[in-house]
């Protein structure tokens, strides 16, 4: 999530307290999102205990972040989530059959990982999770990967006018829930909206799609998304 | 090169998809062996600009390539096919077991069908499909040797030619059909009659309800004034009595026919230069000096060498020969070795008394023929002139 990180300059998250507190209260959505996938269901803020776990982990996160280590926060911070949620079951367990399972009381899974150890092998394992929610997800719409090859525009001209319109598809949501209401992108609404011609769009349709699943849903493709998203230095438009 | 960041989506054989950081989505060999979710680091214009349209224009070149392969394959087995399954000749062979052979251009049996019982009993054991003909005849013959219907006693094996629809005979056929005769003859005492017929009269045949060769035989026992039914000759004692007749015998061979026939050369030879000699004594009784020539250009063609410079002047003077009294001995050498050569077929009788025959068979007909023919009964006021349209003759 490069364009929401690159708002808030780390020295300052980490060293000052008021933006450190804002930028948690910006955060919540995701900690919520990444919260009840972990725990498999929807949570609620001042309701479920999980929450307010997950919202320590996510504190925790920052402490131990380094922007210079080049991995991003946000996946990091999952990580961290998720590992702090598990350990958080783990106890309930056994706290309610202690007698039966001493043995795994005190056996707590690292609820603290270090930004040494989200090494290369943990960002693997992550990416490919997010890669099989997107394929399936993909496939909800009708899409697969090797469909996308066929039509990724080869031009890099016409595939950043794409990309431009998969992200104002994406953010604007009337339009996004106009497309997972219809299960289709609605053309006339975007061409209106992005002054790019229907046959452009209609010609890029899968692609446009694609990418802008991949924009929308903010909180489940941290890493996918960079990959579409405009590279630092590049203008935002 | 410029490097740019990808993330592997999908790996599928020796291929993977990668979403590289441009927003694109490609397709490239996983050289890396990469697993999914791995990033890797690739040209900036690798998975398309190159690889991928490569490999798309590849496919389009091998496409091509095999469809043009295909399209040979076709065309060439569908002719191959159409070559080998169409019959373009039709063989019929009579020996008491009936059995007619469809021959395709390659001179191989497309089919084999019995047309008696007997025949029935001759082909249950063979496969001669597809087989050249000269190994079927041969199949065939043994097999009627071996089940007892050739033999010295019954040793008469009547074989029809007949093209089928407007094809031509294969060139080869008699000479296969022969060759099949003379595998034969080394077991048993076996005499062969090949005949050939047109594509009208093969009709004619089927319409009478009898093979090409009986016919055959039957036209040529017309000819030579023996009236017999066309149904009898189904009887093999019948064809057996045609067969053996010296009349018929003798004109079978004016009508181009072959007899194969071993050890009995003696006899029907004088039987039928008893018989040629009757026929040239009708046609031509007042020339006296007939038979005394007759008798010397048969000993001279016996000698002769085949001199293909003498052929045409030699087959001219021949023609005349009939009315020119005073041609010296050369000439009628010449004109015996021309006559030889017109009959193309081996045969035990001396080939000389042929062009008798075969004039005579014209003058009867007014027939069809080559140059001698047309020549003939033509006469020539004085030699002087009979020498000069041989040169133009030779000129031409």
């Amino acid at each position: 999530m490069p364009e929401w990180e690159e708002r808030w300059p780390w020295d300052r998250i980490q060293t000052d307290k008021d933006t450190r507190e804002a930028f948690l209260h910006e955060s919540q959505p995701f900690v919520r999102q990444v919260a009840s996938q972990a725990s498999h269901r929807p949570l609620e803020w001042g309701r479920d205990e999980e929450l307010s776990e997950a919202f320590v982990a996510f504190n925790e996160a920052i402490d131990n972040f380094d922007p210079e280590r080049g991995v991003p926060f946000l996946a990091y911070a999952r990580v961290l989530i998720k590992r702090r949620l598990i350990d958080y079951y783990r106890k309930q367990r056994s706290r309610e059959a202690l007698s039966l399972d001493q043995a795994e009381v005190g056996v707590a899974v690292e609820a603290v990982l270090s930004l040494h150890d989200f090494q290369e092998g943990v960002q693997n394992r992550e990416r490919a999770a997010e890669i099989r929610e997107y394929a399936q997800e993909l496939g909800k719409w009708g899409l697969a990967f090797a469909d996308l090859v066929e039509v990724s525009p080869k031009h890099r001209d016409s595939r950043e006018t794409l990309l431009r319109a998969a992200r104002i598809l994406a953010q604007d949501k009337d339009l996004w829930q106009q497309a997972g209401a219809k299960g289709k992108v609605p053309m006339q609404a975007l061409a209106q909206r992005t002054g790019i011609h229907p046959k452009v769009l209609e010609r890029g349709r899968k692609y446009l799609l694609a990418v802008a699943i991949l924009i929308a849903n903010q909180h489940d493709y941290i890493y996918l998304r960079e990959y579409v998203l405009p590279r630092k230095g590049e203008i935002k438009q | 090169m410029n490097k740019i960041k990808a993330v592997i989506l999908e790996t599928t054989g020796s291929r993977c998809t990668v979403l590289a950081d441009d927003g694109s989505f490609r397709s490239l060999p996983n050289s890396y062996g990469a697993q999914v979710g791995e990033e890797i680091e690739l040209d900036a214009d690798a998975g398309w600009a190159d690889t991928y349209k490569q490999s798309w224009r590849a496919w389009h070149a091998w496409a091509a390539a095999a469809a043009l392969l295909l399209l040979t394959l076709t065309v060439a087995l569908g002719w191959n096919f159409a070559q080998a399954s169409t019959a373009v000749a039709l063989v019929s062979i009579d020996i008491n077991p009936s059995i007619k052979l469809a021959v395709n251009a390659r001179e191989q049996v497309v089919q084999a069908t019995a047309v008696n019982a007997d025949g029935e009993k001759v082909l249950q054991a063979l496969e001669l499909k597809n087989q050249p003909v000269p190994a079927a005849m041969s199949k065939i013959l043994e097999q009627a040797q071996n089940k007892g219907y050739l033999t010295d006693e019954h040793s008469w094996v009547l074989v029809g030619l007949a093209p089928n629809g407007d094809k031509e005979l294969p060139p080869a056929l008699e000479e296969a059909v022969k060759s099949a005769g003379a595998a034969i003859q080394e077991k048993v005492n076996a005499r062969m009659a090949v005949l050939q017929l047109s594509e009208q009269e093969r009709i004619k045949a089927e319409q009478a309800g009898v093979s090409i060769g009986e016919y055959a035989l039957w036209q040529s026992a017309d000819k030579a004034g023996i009236k017999v039914e066309a149904k009898e000759l189904k009887t093999k004692t019948e064809r057996v009595r045609l067969l053996e007749a010296p009349e018929i015998q003798a004109q079978v061979l004016k009508d181009k026919g072959v007899l194969q026939i071993p050890g009995t050369q003696g006899k029907n030879d004088s039987a039928i230069k008893d018989m040629l000699k009757r026929d040239k004594d009708k046609d031509q009784d007042k020339d006296q000096d007939k038979d005394k020539d007759q008798n010397q250009e048969k000993e001279q063609a016996k000698n002769n060498e085949k001199d293909r410079a003498n052929l045409i002047q030699g087959q001219e003077r021949s023609s005349k020969a009939n009315e020119d009294d005073k041609h010296e001995a050369s000439e009628k050498q010449e004109r015996g070795n021309s006559l030889q050569k017109s009959v193309p077929v081996l045969s035990p009788i001396s080939p000389a008394p042929k062009p008798q025959a075969n004039e005579n068979d014209r003058i009867k007909e007014g027939s069809k023929g080559g140059d001698q023919e047309l020549e003939a009964g033509k006469t020539f006021d004085d030699e002087s002139e009979r020498e000069r349209s041989g040169r133009e003759q030779k000129d031409r």
